[in-house]
């Protein structure tokens, strides 16, 4: 079952775009990655998802639930982390928690302080004292104590530390097997490429890739090191080349043979061919396409 | 009800800064009323005689020698203007300070459509009004018993109705007007309840532009004008209760479509 589905979804703020003609499919039990850089329209797209913005044109469905018309019936069934971690200022910790739960109408105060305990969160302090990752916290308490069938998480980890990092993807992990589907848009590709199972890539407003994390690292695209030769022959399908004090360093895209064929008979003293990472991937889809 | 709950909560400080500043003020104003009453007598002749500056502040139909004179004319510009910059800033500020604050993503995000959030904000501003309204009428009722003067009822309760409606008012076309804003924009709310009250200084003063009464709740609401006639001016207050539907109208339906950035 498809969780969320677009169908040339376009948002324009005025004359700027915010996305074209997105057409994107999630399923359920997913976890997908939705990468790409700032101004790109991740985040117009899942505020266009949560009904925080208008679509100027083209459907779109979470739940199968019309996301112009039935938004109340979607949020009830959505946990949703923004970008920014934003709350009333004045207020306390454990009082913006409850003000969330009570705005769902659920009593998630066992969730709630599970969640506060996993994360380290003092829930004395008020929203202003706060750090940035304290502020991030909060909203992944706020997120996750109703227990949602869906998590929609706009660059969940900025600002939270790398134990806590750990901590959330963790928790992510258990809420993905006890049937929960996970979106989460990010710039940390290593997250994509550790915890995601499918990954979509946009671009300038438009879905550009979406394949399984797993088939894009195994993508013809090899990371090719070679080590011992001074000049590297002339190749057909060598980006990102790099000459450093180990050798030549590029991405390959041709033919593996042609590749052997040309380096017969150079003196090479070590050569490491490996699948890329997403970063390299995603690189070279923002420099090529 | 939680986001009504919430919404007084938070502005429970403004509400009793403005609320215990005003009424505060107006209780002191009538505690000095017992000892400048005599002198207060020689000076009513001459207020009515000043013409124009008499006009602007009701002095030529109200006599301010009674306590209920004395209070619709001194606490009553206080109560007027302060009621009405209270409600301005609340009403200017109840959804424009969700985008400003960066907290709207985090209110819409829960399970609930727009218009139920609007509408709940809009009850909560009510009640802010209401309760401001209520210290006010209790500070003026505390002033006359502890002066020891008899109360007119029927006169104070409906100058302080007129006042409410006054304030509501108010507080709506800022609730409405701060729809289309980004960020709340306590100036522009103070600035529009200065204007409407300056508007029915000059609707006092000049005959010529008397069809202004009909936009400012400040004319229906003057304790010179209820004190007087010993009644509402419930034409008016008609006229500016449709306004005020008529702006709230907009301002739903606009916030309803507002992209939430």
């Amino acid at each position: 079952m498809k969780v969320i589905e677009t169908k040339n979804l376009t948002k324009y703020y005025g004359k700027s775009r915010g996305i074209l003609d997105l057409n994107l499919d999630v399923e359920e039990g997913d976890i997908f990655g939705f990468i790409g850089p700032n101004g790109a329209g991740k985040s117009t797209t899942i505020r266009t998802l949560l009904g925080l913005i208008s679509a100027s044109s083209g459907e779109g469905t979470v739940f199968g639930m019309d996301i112009h018309t039935e938004t109340k019936n979607i949020l009830k069934r959505v946990g949703y982390m923004p970008g920014e971690a934003n709350f009333y200022q004045s207020m306390r910790v454990r009082d913006m928690i409850k003000l969330s739960a009570d705005l769902r109408k659920k009593d998630c105060q066992k969730k709630a302080a599970s969640l506060c305990d996993r994360l380290q969160l003092d829930t004395n302090k008020k929203i202003e004292e706060l750090s940035l990752g304290n502020k991030k916290k909060v909203s992944i308490v706020c997120a996750l104590q109703h227990e949602p069938d869906l998590y929609i998480l706009d660059e969940p980890t900025s600002g939270l530390d790398p134990l806590m990092q750990q901590e959330f993807f963790q928790l992510l992990k258990e809420e993905n097997k006890r049937g929960a589907t996970i979106f989460l848009s990010s710039h940390v590709l290593s997250e994509i490429q550790n915890y995601c199972k499918h990954a979509g890539i946009v671009k300038d407003g438009k879905l550009i890739m979406v394949n399984s994390v797993s088939e894009m690292s195994k993508s013809n695209t090899k990371r090719i090191l070679i080590q011992g030769i001074d000049q590297l022959p002339a190749l057909e399908g060598v980006v990102n080349l790099e000459q450093s004090k180990e050798g030549f360093q590029f991405l390959y895209q041709g033919n593996m043979p042609d590749l052997i064929e040309r380096l017969q008979g150079l003196p090479i003293q070590n050569m490491n061919i490996s699948d890329p990472t997403l970063e390299e991937i995603f690189l070279h889809f923002y420099q090529d396409k | 009800m939680t986001l009504i709950k919430h919404e007084i909560k938070a502005n429970l400080k403004t509400l009793l800064i403005w609320g215990l500043t005003v009424g505060g003020m107006n209780f002191l104003m009538m505690l000095i009323f017992p000892s400048v009453k005599e002198q207060m007598a020689g000076m009513v002749e001459m207020y009515a005689n000043m013409g124009s500056f008499s006009q602007a502040f009701g002095m030529d139909k109200i006599n301010f020698t009674t306590p209920l004179g004395f209070y619709g004319i001194e606490a009553g510009a206080v109560l007027s203007l302060g009621g009405s910059m209270f409600a301005a800033i609340l009403g200017t500020g109840m959804l424009a300070k969700e985008e400003g604050a960066l907290t709207a993503e985090f209110l819409f995000t829960t399970p609930h459509t727009r218009t139920y959030h609007i509408a709940l904000k809009a009850v909560a501003l009510g009640l802010l009004v209401l309760l401001f309204n209520l210290l006010a009428i209790g500070f003026g009722y505390g002033s006359f018993l502890a002066i020891n003067e008899t109360l007119e009822g029927n006169e104070f309760a409906l100058y302080h109705l007129a006042q409410l409606c006054m304030h509501l008012q108010i507080a709506y076309l800022c609730f409405a007007v701060s729809a289309v804003l980004k960020r709340s924009a306590m100036g522009l709310g103070i600035g529009l309840a200065i204007l409407l009250y300056f508007v029915q200084i000059f609707v006092n003063i000049s005959d010529k532009v008397e069809f202004l009464k009909y936009f400012t709740p400040f004319y229906y609401s003057d304790a010179a004008e209820i004190f007087y006639s010993g009644e509402l001016q419930l034409n008016l207050m008609f006229i500016g209760g449709i306004t005020t539907i008529l702006f709230l109208v907009f301002g739903f339906t606009y916030y309803r479509k507002k992209d939430l950035l």
